[in-house]
């Protein structure tokens, strides 16, 4: 019996003794890794496919980030289900550093007032903001309207005739659409399609008469002839387009567009975290960058964390909003 | 006509030319073996192009496809045991001249032929995409709507068997299609909380499961037994001057027939094989070697067959709609690389589509050569034991669909597909019908729900343009198809009977 209980003391000694070292070298190892972070590739998860806007403007960041960052930067496209996918997946990746991500605002936002989501806004921390795409009203340069007061006066005759493109039921330019639709004080019919290409496809072909688009989806349709911006989504003129209107001119107070912004899991250590905002904002700044996304048709809008914190709870607000008013 | 050049010249980008080369062994060495067949090789190959620029993916799928359509033919004429289902035409005269000591000039024919085939089906390629895909330009959610469901009365035709299996099959495709987000509110239908359901099942593992992983339980549920050995060969590979004049009608003649039958949804390179091979023996001089080991057999068939991977890309490329179970796989590699069918390839993806096509003219080149060099070698391992390939291919199904996202939920469902794809190789099911009703059945529903949201619930729509009529009118032709061509079946074997008796 006594041989038994010494036995049991040893092991449970042992077993203490084991495991409080096990603490101390998994406290240990976590500070080691921050301090040689980033020692492997990063990964950046964009919640829509490749060669899409979202994309296109990851893959430059990445591309000139890797210079700074002297480990590969990598693109993972996790896309479905209007972005939801992917954001989940950000939110419940492991929060060491090696995996962040793309959230589309005010997509990330709305899905989650739409229905149940598989992430939650506060599982995130925020890293900057780097694109910001205005919305506009778009129609083909042949259509009968100039102006958009001839715009909404033919809405207005033609209660629900007018027929507007969008690329998703409740996805950001059906919310620009609807929200239009509301100020304007008009009734037209939305169109919803399977994405960006398809809703502007269905606007060239002349299966709907408008569209509601991001400037940097339709700037070069509209230098090539085919397209015209009625109005812009914005509180100044956007830059190149300097002859078109904004809504807030023709009296309707809307301002509207999508916003792009790093984020990583929540729990990410502070001091990670704080290596990737100095980072990215080197990155934006840099000179290359800015010519290539130039070139890349991406409006480039840098926003510290907290601009884009107060950014998000504005159009938390606004979407609060805005959504009961327009029925989605 | 810039981009048609640019097309070629970067086409003959040494990586694109590599990519060309190697797939179009892998997939003449897929042909080869019995019980892989096009599809499974294509699926296979779809995660591995991901990383590859659009043009050379693109490329090394129509390697695969090309060369395992050919590839069925080397097994078929050495072992009289098709490597594909469309090679079954090329056994009936290619082993009678294997048995007679002739295997190298059937080969030699089998290539010649099939590279005539497959080159010419390129030309059409290049002519008819174009002014096809510009058409598409008229079509709006209506036409779409029409669309489909000409597609889905081609999947009564499809399956040459019984019209009743082929409509099953057609159903469980539609029903399939129905998992994921709701296309016009997007609700979640049918996914159970599952969130990588939310965009449907995964396409590309669920084509590994049905089309590699169901043949891998088929393998290895026959008694493992040592295929027959090909026989070193006694003739060189390769055709007199004399004997390609002689077969160079018949290649003609099949490929219009091959080209216009891939053109055609649903009906494939087995049904365009037979077509070429009967008319072959219909205009022959020498209608008594039919049988007996006739070249022009033998070129009756392949040619017909390999014109057939040219003619099916079309309605794929210009409409979104593929003929058969391969190219329903490539337009998925097409949509991964961010690319849609439609008038689009030919406008700001023209570089990539005409490197595309001038491609698969390379492709076509090496299968040439590649087959007349080396394909007696492809015959020794088509003798390979089932008991290596089986876990060959196992090991690929299942780090196929890891890759794709580098998730195990796309293995599951790879295996859940294979299972399926058992039970519908065992009942007799078509999966190529499955396959063409998932891809049909979102078209046709948008298409409808779209049109009533525009329309605001008036059907009249739907009859108001042309195309939708002619459409209309192809899905009445289409859905009583079955019954014509058993009318003319009939009539044709009762011909040489007629001669006969004469």
């Amino acid at each position: 019996m006594k041989k038994k209980n010494i036995l049991l003391m040893m092991l449970f000694v042992v077993l203490a003794i084991s495991f409080s070292r096990y603490e101390n070298i998994n406290d240990y190892m976590e500070k080691r890794a921050i301090a040689k972070y980033p020692y492997k590739p990063i990964e950046i998860i964009v919640a829509y496919k490749e060669g899409g806007g979202t994309d296109v403007g990851a893959r430059l960041l990445a591309s000139i980030a890797e210079q700074y960052a002297e480990v590969p930067i990598t693109i993972q496209n996790i896309k479905g289900g209007d972005g939801e996918v992917g954001f989940a997946e950000l939110s419940k990746s492991k929060p060491n550093g090696y995996t962040i991500g793309f959230i589309n605002l005010p997509t990330f936002l709305s899905l989650n007032m739409q229905r149940e989501t598989e992430y939650d806004k506060e599982d995130i921390v925020l890293i900057m903001n780097y694109v910001y795409d205005p919305a506009v009203l778009v129609i083909r340069s042949d259509s009968e309207w100039v102006t958009i007061e001839d715009f909404i006066q033919y809405s207005k005759a033609n209660p629900l005739s007018m027929t507007i493109s969008n690329n998703g039921k409740g996805a950001s330019n059906h919310i620009a659409a609807a929200y239009f639709e509301y100020e304007a004080g008009i009734k037209v019919t939305h169109v919803p399609f399977g994405g960006t290409a398809d809703m502007l496809e269905a606007l060239r072909y002349k299966h709907v008469k408008a569209s509601v688009a991001k400037i940097s989806e339709v700037a070069d349709l509209v230098e090539a002839g085919e397209l015209t911006i009625l109005g812009t989504f914005t509180e100044n003129r956007i830059d190149g387009f300097y002859d078109v209107p904004t809504l807030q001119e023709k009296g309707l107070d809307i301002t509207f567009g999508s916003a792009r912004a790093l984020a990583a899991p929540k729990d990410t250590p502070e001091e990670i975290i704080e290596f990737l905002r100095d980072l990215f904002k080197e990155v934006v700044e840099n000179e290359e960058h800015i010519r290539q996304a130039k070139e890349a048709n991406l409006p480039i809008k840098y926003m510290s964390p907290t601009e884009l914190q107060r950014y998000i709870e504005h159009s938390e607000e606004y979407l609060n909003r805005i959504i009961p008013k327009i029925k989605l | 006509m810039s981009d048609i050049l640019y097309g070629l010249m970067n086409a003959l980008n040494w990586i694109n030319l590599i990519a060309a080369l190697f797939s179009v062994s892998a997939g003449i060495l897929v042909g080869a073996l019995p019980g892989l067949s096009a599809a499974m090789g294509v699926a296979l190959l779809i995660p591995v192009t991901f990383g590859m620029p659009a043009d050379t993916a693109l490329i090394s799928l129509a390697g695969v496809y090309c060369g395992a359509v050919y590839g069925g033919s080397i097994s078929a004429i050495l072992l009289h045991t098709p490597g594909t289902s469309s090679a079954a035409a090329t056994a009936l005269d290619g082993y009678q001249l294997t048995l007679r000591g002739k295997a190298g000039k059937a080969l030699g024919t089998a290539t010649i032929s099939s590279f005539i085939g497959g080159i010419l089906s390129t030309i059409a390629l290049y002519l008819l995409s174009p002014p096809l895909a510009k058409l598409a330009l008229s079509f709006g959610p209506a036409e779409y709507f029409w669309l489909s469901i000409f597609g889905l009365t081609i999947i009564a035709g499809v399956s040459s068997k019984s019209i009743l299996k082929g409509l099953i099959s057609g159903v469980v495709g539609l029903a399939i299609s129905t998992i994921g987000m709701d296309p016009i509110t997007g609700v979640p239908r049918f996914t159970f909380g599952v969130r990588y359901l939310l965009d449907g099942v995964p396409f590309t593992a669920m084509l590994i499961g049905l089309f590699s992983m169901s043949q891998v339980l088929i393998m290895a549920e026959s008694k493992m037994k040592d295929k027959a050995k090909a026989k070193d060969l006694e003739d060189k590979v390769m055709l007199s001057w004399g004997e390609i004049k002689r077969i160079l009608p018949t290649c003609l003649r099949s490929t219009v027939i091959g080209t216009v039958t891939g053109i055609l949804p649903g009906a494939g390179g087995t049904i365009a094989a037979y077509m070429g091979y009967n008319e072959a023996k219909r205009f022959s001089k020498h209608k008594e070697e039919f049988g007996q080991g006739s070249i022009e057999g033998v070129a009756g068939a392949e040619a017909a067959n390999n014109a057939v991977t040219g003619g099916s890309l079309i309605p794929t490329l210009t409409l979104g709609i593929p003929g058969n179970s391969v190219t329903a796989i490539l337009l998925g590699g097409l949509i991964i690389q961010g690319m849609r069918s439609g008038p689009e390839l030919f406008t700001s993806h023209a570089r990539v589509t005409y490197t595309f096509f001038a491609g698969f003219a390379v492709v076509n080149v090496f299968m040439l050569f590649v087959g007349l060099f080396a394909g007696k070698y492809f015959a020794k391992v088509a003798s390979v034991k089932d008991s290596i390939l089986i876990p060959i291919v196992f090991a690929l199904s299942v780090i196929g669909s890891f890759s794709i996202y580098n998730r195990m939920f796309d293995v599951w469902v790879m295996f859940i597909f294979g299972i399926i794809g058992y039970f519908v190789k065992k009942l007799d099911l078509n999966p190529a019908a499955i396959v063409l009703a998932l891809i049909l059945g979102p078209i046709g529903e948008s298409g409808l729900r779209r049109t009533l949201i525009l329309s605001r619930g008036s059907y009249a729509p739907f009859f108001t343009s042309t195309v939708s009529w002619v459409l209309i009118i192809m899905s009445i032709v289409s859905l009583f198809s079955p019954i014509l061509m058993e009318k003319l079946a009939e009539g044709r074997a009762s011909k040489p009977k007629a001669e006969t008796n004469k």
